[in-house]
């Protein structure tokens, strides 16, 4: 029976130019990493550049990883730092279609909201509605169930803030949901 | 600090951990300590509910992504060219990310082909066995969520979790009697997606299709539409 390499040696046979290597590894964590980032940026064509830009770190700087964390984590990492300074560019050079874009998915009616029944497409459509940190942290937790310090590693942030900020994120979640008309008795 | 204050500490630090608890990412003594507080103040079983009610609905959203485009690679080839690799590395890595590509958009991945070893042994092997199965986490080794096949072709119907009463023998039959494959998973939440291998006319189809799973209570606990 073969037996797959674990991400730890894959990284090992990138670091040495293994091309099969980083094709396993693009195969594993691509979707995951794109979907990260997509979530960030809210554009595909962007998304996919950045993911792209990921992977070519990963080729160019296989040998720094030094396994102290998951490489999953680690992808994450570099991706999170990507998307993020992608955003500030973008917001620099005033990317209005975004800015509008995100404008309109904050602004998204409650009337039409509450029409959603269905409570997780309901939630799902609140979601949508958080600020990037928000959604962020949401995703790393229930998506990519990361630990805390592992949220603490790909945004680069002290393991408490980890916990207020999801904590500040669900709550916003439910002031969200309660301007809907869905009171969750909590909090 | 006064007592209440320590109480209110207390349960504050409880509530942040709550989502970590939901999704097994808490080390021993922290769930521990969730756990023993949960006993004591069972009120706080709606928060949990609430956390998961909160992981379900993030799995949709982020399953009804898009998967990359092909011409991904064709970029990241671009990309390395640009830097002055060698070209034979070059031709040779486009021809192994051109192929990573279309495999991930042809093939199941490593994670569905375990599962279908897994699930040819639901026939014979007892619940608990096969629940633990399902249930494995391998972090180490986490393959991309969806099949990325699956959400290529649209062929992918739901996701599903199944009723804590329901056998290996009862889930096997429902998912042959409406010709549903598993693809993928354990997902977030103790899902897995499957994959009608019919032809869905309409989305009128695939609504009946869905409603029907949903009321099939005895083997399936939720049903999630996916993309």
């Amino acid at each position: 029976m073969r037996v797959e390499a674990t991400d730890g040696e894959l990284m090992t046979r990138i670091a040495g130019q293994d091309q099969s290597a980083l094709r396993s590894l693009l195969g594993r964590h691509q979707l995951r990493v794109y979907r990260f980032v997509l979530r960030i940026v809210r554009n595909e064509a962007v998304a996919e550049e950045l993911t792209n830009e990921v992977f070519l770190e990963v080729w160019r700087n296989a040998k720094v990883y030094e396994g102290r964390s998951a490489v999953g984590t680690w992808l994450l990492s570099i991706a999170h730092h990507r998307a993020v300074s992608s955003l500030r560019k973008r917001r620099e050079a005033n990317w209005d279609d975004d800015a509008a874009a995100e404008l309109r998915d904050e602004s998204d009616d409650p009337e039409t909201t509450v029409q959603k029944a269905d409570k997780t497409e309901l939630l799902r459509r609140v979601m949508e509605q958080l600020s990037m940190e928000h959604r962020t942290i949401i995703d790393l937790v229930y998506y990519h169930e990361k630990s805390i310090v592992e949220v603490s590693e790909v945004l680069n942030i002290p393991a408490n803030t980890v916990k207020t900020r999801m904590f500040y994120a669900r709550k916003r979640l439910s002031e969200l949901l309660q301007a809907a008309g869905v009171d969750r008795g909590w909090p | 600090m006064s007592e209440i204050e320590e109480l209110m500490s207390e349960r504050e630090e409880i509530e942040m951990l709550l989502p970590w608890y939901a999704t097994g990412q808490l080390d021993k003594g922290d769930a521990a300590r969730v756990e023993a507080y949960l006993a004591q103040h069972p009120e706080l079983q709606h928060q949990l509910s609430l956390v998961r009610e909160e992981q379900r609905a993030n799995l949709v959203l982020n399953e009804a992504l898009p998967v990359p485009p092909l011409p991904s690679a064709d970029e990241l080839m671009a990309r390395i060219s640009g830097e002055g690799s060698r070209m034979s590395t070059i031709r040779s890595l486009g021809r192994a990310l051109t192929a990573a590509i279309s495999g991930f958009f042809e093939t199941p991945s490593p994670r569905a082909i375990r599962w279908a070893a897994a699930a040819a042994a639901v026939v014979i092997i007892a619940q608990a066995a096969v629940l633990g199965v399902f249930m494995m986490r391998e972090q180490a080794s986490y393959i991309a969520a969806s099949g990325p096949g699956e959400g290529a072709n649209g062929a992918s119907v739901a996701l599903i979790s199944f009723a804590d009463g329901a056998t290996p023998a009862a889930i096997t039959s429902l998912l042959e009697e409406n010709h549903l494959r598993i693809v993928d998973g354990p997902l977030p939440g103790g899902f897995f997606r499957v994959r009608f291998d019919g032809e869905l006319s309409s989305g009128n189809d695939r609504q009946q299709l869905l409603a029907h799973l949903s009321s099939r209570r005895d083997v399936i606990k939720l049903v999630l539409p996916s993309q």
